[in-house]
């Protein structure tokens, strides 16, 4: 099988574009780096090449095991590599999709969302247990199918080295049919972002249309800033603790979890837990949704009475203290 | 495998580079809570639907301590440019250190939170220790 690694050839492009990125940072929003956060997302982004590295050739022999049992042969023809990458992309959407919705997957897949800040060094804070989580099964289908194996991780490759650039808030908004059509720093935003409305969308690698084909599309909104992280922010700089946090929040509920709810801390949604003690995005969201829904009605309710002339006062509700008692 | 040497020590001398050159243009900084209205912003950012009730905050902006109807108590810790809450619980300490009140959440990984409260130190100390 060729060996080549495209992702190897592109990282002083990285370099290079995050250094002009923290040059843009200078002058426009130097907020937009930390340095210490910048610190852990390019180490994470080293362990990543490590750990990738290791076990690159055990995903590549089980990928050419595979293929022997294709259902095609597809060959090296120019139109398989199109097909390839677009089909690659869609197995990409769903592992990225359920990366958010399986706690398993997630705390490899957590790493990357773990900054709070949104700047291309965050695109480079990928997961070093990748492989543990056996993320690379998502690329089995396209082998299967006929798809030559070195295209396949080729095809991956190309796909993270397009998501790199569009990890910027230096870049408002690309034309509106770049939009419609390919992920976009726009619609990554939304990705990252923890505001329960914006929470678990977008999960696109470099085509939005499969969000916007499996219902999970939402656009950013010029009246709501995406507010970036996890909903339980980290609150630590340690790289250790930050690579593994998740899996160590998995290990503690299995040893203390009711047996028959062990397995669904491994494979429910992010934040489940048995006892509803914890926030699940959907349950964040539905909260959210019906505050937002009570507000409008009541925003209109005020505009009919409004309408509608003076009304009698109310009685004045019970005045909440300033502060509460003394413990 | 020299090949790989060579990429990881490059990529580890980018990565020294990019960090001093990070703090050589002075990016990033120390984040401040102008006021209640953003302590409350930022509480019910962290739990949808936190409304405190009682807002204290450090006296350099960089944290607070809130408390809602039910109880909860609320911390907003710096974290580099950005703060995390979190909803303490009886893992949680509070200490006086002269006039500063270090607030510990109680886990490992996340360091204290020093705030300046004045005279409303002794409340959030008290009301820390008391809970389960």
């Amino acid at each position: 099988m060729p060996d080549f690694d495209p992702v190897a050839w592109a990282v002083p492009a990285f370099v290079a574009l995050v250094l002009l990125e923290m040059l843009w940072a200078r002058s426009r929003a130097p907020a937009a780096y930390e340095p210490r956060d910048t610190a852990v997302s390019l180490a994470f982004g080293l362990g990543s090449t490590v750990a990738g590295g290791v076990a690159a050739g055990a995903i590549a022999a089980m990928l050419v095991w595979l293929h022997q049992f294709r259902l095609l042969d597809i060959g090296w023809q120019w139109w398989a590599w199109l097909m390839c990458f677009a089909l690659d992309d869609l197995a990409y959407y769903w592992f990225h999709r359920l990366a958010h919705r399986v706690r398993w997957f997630w705390a490899s897949h957590v790493n990357h969302h773990s900054s709070q800040h949104y700047n291309l060094s965050t695109a480079l804070r990928q997961s070093w247990t990748g492989f543990f989580a056996v993320s690379f099964i998502f690329r089995w289908p396209l082998v299967l199918i006929g798809f030559e194996p070195a295209m396949v991780l080729f095809c991956g490759g190309l796909n993270l080295i397009y998501q790199f650039w569009i990890h910027t808030e230096a870049v408002r908004r690309m034309p509106r049919w770049f939009e419609a059509v390919m992920n976009t720093p726009s619609h990554h935003r939304v990705h990252h972002a923890t505001n329960p409305r914006y929470l678990d969308r977008n999960y696109a690698g470099t085509f939005i249309v499969w969000d916007r084909l499996f219902g999970t599309f939402e656009a950013e909104r010029e009246d709501e800033r995406p507010r970036y992280g996890i909903v339980r922010q980290l609150g630590s700089f340690n790289l250790v603790w930050a690579v593994f946090h998740e899996w160590i929040g998995i290990a503690r509920d299995l040893w203390h979890a009711p047996w028959r709810h062990k397995a669904s801390y491994l494979l429910r949604e992010p934040g489940w837990s048995h006892d509803g003690s914890r926030d699940t995005s959907d349950m964040i969201r539905a909260r959210w949704r019906a505050r937002h829904t009570l507000r409008q009605h009541g925003t209109r309710h005020d505009l009919q009475g409004q309408k509608r002339g003076p009304q009698p006062p109310s009685p004045s509700p019970a005045k909440v203290p300033a502060k509460p008692q003394q413990p | 495998m020299q090949d790989g040497l060579i990429q990881f020590f490059g990529s580890l001398a980018a990565i020294v580079a990019l960090v001093l050159i990070a703090r050589w243009l002075r990016l990033g900084g120390t984040a401040r809570i102008a006021d209640e209205a953003e302590a409350r912003e930022l509480a019910d950012s962290a739990v949808c639907g936190f409304a405190p009730s009682r807002i204290d905050l450090d006296s350099g902006g960089e944290g607070a301590l809130l408390h809602d109807e039910e109880g909860r108590i609320m911390l907003l810790a710096p974290h580099g440019m950005h703060f995390s809450a979190r909803l303490l619980t009886g893992t949680a300490s509070a200490d006086m250190e002269g006039e500063i009140l270090v607030v510990r959440s109680g886990e490992r990984w996340m360091p204290p939170a020093r705030l300046r409260l004045g005279e409303d130190a002794g409340y959030w100390s008290k009301a820390i220790a008391a809970l389960d």
